[in-house]
């Protein structure tokens, strides 16, 4: 009875309610829309970057992150490989160093990465970005690919030579001749003109590494799967007295700068929420006031103050209801077609593609981008109800039904 | 019509107040709508302009001058003489604030625990006076004291990856002008604090050790500069290109593409914010003006029984709606300044630096006025709220009086 006495006063006033209805539902729908263009955007951030080179988690020595010397190595990392294959993820044995490269009268430094090539292939991006030549195969021997911008810089081209210098473990020189199989083209800026990578086995031999490895990087189906199996994956690192490394302690300014988007934009959604609930308590109190002689009038004949309220409290139910409803399919639908197409901003094209992500934003939809906004929304909504019920508390039915 | 308008304003102005509850509630929403837009816009320009001066102070400058070549392949062969003649007319003309020749080269830096690729940039250090982060405060140890110093400066974070401190000696390996990889033992005389990508980067030393070191007589390669206004960057520009034909002279937003990219994208979500704002004000104003309009029918029809046109019931529902977002309006404007005002030394995100640095920002963010754009802001809502509230009017308007009178 209460509900459809709710559900006809709703509809007394059709516009208003409408009207009502649509700016909740409309901030519902941009707060999805936001939310999930955040979450989007911080997981391409995070699997994109994170993909290019280092991969979605690393084991390495103790202290390698702090101080990534030549002289700290993972020994048998084979086995290691195995064993983090049988959690599902895939690894790949690195050895990492800086090195001259050297063409003619022309020389760079550069970060060098000894590689298995056919376990790169599952887990980096710099594979599948070569634009000329080809990427390693597992029979190369004295072969590199190097980035687009150190190429040019070494006027160097696919089949020529190149010389790398360096210091290798033991502290004797490190020197090798090698070909330039092919040049990969990231986009990003420091990769490009920094990184080049050669086959595992003949980096070991190189850097008298033996049969050890820098660093094994870790990759799987996605950044959370690897996540998911990080205490594992500690556990298996301190065995071997070894440190694993989560993507958030490999570049924890990532994490810190996708935190730092999130604390800021908490402020305007507030902002957004208190608009709205400004508007609606405005609404909900005319709704009340010009019922007041209805009110005096039904306290009159026996009606109870809690019935009262809970009618009028039952009416902002049904409203929110109606608006999440609303706000959610016009959000996530809005989420769901550009999560395909991607949404574009003026300059963050350019901004992205340094960031490994391309130009276009893709949100995504999940439970938190889903619900946080309409919740948070529906919450003060119905908070602010509080109002007009505690108002009608107070009538007396005699004044209440002389009232203009 | 002056006449209707003396009889009008006072009386919109009395409506409004007439449910004092009601129009305060409005305000209270259009004010908080306006310091969203209005407080989002100042932090987004401050941010941008953070990222504009962190970019520009690491040697970047609002522009630099090299030899055509060195952009694309920043080595010791695209080298330039130093400024003379016309080009050194203008650098010492009263627009610049500062300029500085350098020599900028990438090169190998070696301790005994590790080598490391790095980039060798030679200065004159009081040139860097204004112009550049190094002239800021160490970390440690001691600046170079002029152009011929042979000690180097590192940052903190390559002297960690290095093993090495100050009063230790570095190698530096870098190709000369013959070609030879040119090597040259330094003492590290300090240490500097700066963004981590900047810190295990360059390593400075004096300009004419630099020269000396690589072969290239008094060349360098590029002169950085910054102007007393930048608004004239491009009239400057001009005139530089002009002043040396034959050299590459760039703007910072092509030498940095990414800091422009940043701005912009900051622009687009201001923008947004804007559509979203205004959006849920318009809502506001035309519930609360067709409410007021549905419960005065009476009136209306009272109004226009003794002889009020339609028309002017349009202009007295318009002027309350004008009055109604006005009054928010500077409700909103006074909390957004307030607000800004109390950010004046800075908002400091300290807390997530590390963030800040990654997006390449400061960790400190000063929002401005910017009036133009707060007066803009104001404009564009009070519009807007007026507009949105025709509809409502024309609804006042419409009704003929004898049917209304004869309700209720």
């Amino acid at each position: 009875m209460i509900l459809r006495l709710a559900w006809r006063n709703l509809w007394r006033q059709p516009r208003r309610t409408i009207l009502s209805l649509l700016s909740i539902a409309f901030a519902m729908g941009v707060m999805v829309w936001l939310l999930g263009l955040q979450q989007g955007v911080y997981g391409q951030m995070e699997s994109n970057f994170m993909r290019i080179v280092q991969g979605y988690a690393q084991i390495q020595p103790r202290g390698y992150a702090d101080d990534p010397d030549i002289d700290k190595t993972v020994p048998r990392p084979g086995a290691l490989a195995r064993r983090i294959g049988t959690l599902g993820l895939t690894a790949s044995p690195r050895g990492s160093g800086y090195a001259i490269l050297s063409s003619g009268t022309r020389s760079r430094g550069a970060m060098l990465l000894g590689v298995v090539p056919a376990a790169e292939a599952r887990l980096s991006a710099i594979p599948t970005a070569v634009h000329e030549g080809r990427y390693l195969r597992d029979d190369d021997g004295a072969a590199i690919v190097i980035g687009k911008s150190l190429a040019d810089n070494l006027h160097v081209q696919v089949g020529q030579p190149l010389t790398l210098l360096s210091t290798a473990k033991d502290g004797s020189v490190a020197a090798d001749v090698l070909t330039v199989v092919g040049v990969f083209a990231t986009g990003i800026g420091e990769i490009d003109r920094q990184f080049a990578e050669l086959p595992l086995s003949r980096f070991q031999a190189t850097f008298a590494l033996g049969g050890d490895a820098s660093l094994i990087a870790i990759g799987g189906p996605s950044l959370k799967a690897v996540d998911r199996r990080l205490p594992a994956l500690r556990k298996l690192a301190r065995a071997a007295g070894l440190d694993a490394q989560a993507w958030y302690e490999l570049e924890p300014g990532l994490q810190q700068a996708i935190h730092l988007d999130a604390s800021i934009s908490v402020f305007w959604y507030a902002t957004l929420l208190l608009v709205v609930v400004f508007i609606i308590l405005n609404a909900l109190l005319m709704a009340v006031l010009e019922r007041t002689r209805e009110f005096g009038m039904v306290l009159a004949l026996g009606a109870r103050h809690g019935l009262l309220g809970r009618v009028v409290w039952l009416e902002l139910v049904l409203l929110v209801a109606m608006s999440a409803a609303l706000g959610m399919s016009g959000g996530s639908a809005v989420v769901l077609w550009q999560a395909g197409h991607g949404f574009a901003l003026p300059g963050g094209d350019a901004l992205f593609r340094n960031r490994g992500l391309s130009g276009k934003m893709y949100p995504a939809l999940n439970a938190f981008s889903l619900l946080t906004g309409p919740a948070a929304i529906g919450t003060s909504v119905m908070l602010s109800g509080l109002f007009p019920y505690l108002r009608i508390r107070r009538l007396e039915p005699v004044s209440a039904m002389r009232a203009v | 019509m002056n006449a209707a308008l003396e009889l009008l304003l006072p009386l919109a102005w009395r409506n409004l107040w007439r449910n004092p509850r009601r129009s305060a509630l409005v305000m209270v929403a259009v004010a908080i709508g306006l310091l969203s837009i209005v407080d989002f816009t100042a932090l987004m320009q401050a941010w941008s302009r953070s990222t504009v001066t962190a970019s520009l102070r690491t040697l970047t400058g609002e522009g630099q001058i090299h030899a055509p070549g060195y952009l694309g392949d920043p080595c010791v062969q695209h080298r330039m003489a130093p400024p003379s003649g016309a080009l050194l007319a203008q650098l010492d003309s009263g627009e610049v604030k500062a300029w500085a020749p350098r020599v900028r080269v990438p090169a190998m830096a070696r301790s005994e625990r590790a080598s490391l690729p790095v980039t060798l940039v030679g200065i004159d250090p009081r040139r860097e006076q204004g112009l550049s982060f190094i002239a800021d405060p160490l970390a440690e140890g001691r600046h170079l004291r002029d152009a011929d110093d042979g000690g180097v400066l590192i940052g903190r974070k390559l002297a960690r990856r290095l093993k090495t401190g100050v009063g230790k000696r570095i190698v530096i390996m870098s190709e000369a002008a013959d070609g030879r990889l040119g090597e040259r033992g330094f003492r590290i005389v300090g240490v500097y604090p700066a963004a981590e990508r900047t810190e295990s980067t360059f390593v400075f030393t004096g300009l004419h050790t630099g020269q000396k070191m690589l072969g290239i007589g008094d060349a360098v390669s590029e002169v950085s500069f910054m102007l007393r206004d930048p608004s004239q960057l491009d009239l400057y520009l001009h005139g530089l290109r002009k002043a040396a034909p034959s050299l590459d002279v760039q703007p910072w937003r092509t030498l940095q593409p990414l800091t422009e990219a940043m701005s912009r994208f900051a622009n687009s979500f201001v923008g947004l914010w804007l559509g979203v704002m205004s959006v849920l004000v318009a809502f506001g104003v035309v519930n609360t003006l067709l409410m007021a309009v549905y419960e005065r029918v009476r009136e209306f029809g009272l109004l226009q029984a003794l002889g009020l046109r339609p028309r002017l019931i349009v202009v007295e529902v318009l002027l309350e709606s004008a009055f109604l977002t006005a009054c928010g309006v500077l409700l909103g404007a006074a909390g957004a300044v307030a607000l800004i005002a109390g950010f004046h030394d800075g908002l400091n995100l300290g807390f997530l630096a590390r963030g800040a640095e990654w997006l390449g920002a400061g960790h400190v963010l000063y929002p401005q006025f910017d009036w133009p754009a707060l007066l803009r802001a104001c404009l564009l809502v009070w519009t807007l709220g007026v507009l949105a509230s025709l509809w409502p009017a024309w609804r006042a308007a419409r009704r003929s009086p004898v049917a209304v009178l004869g309700q209720g």
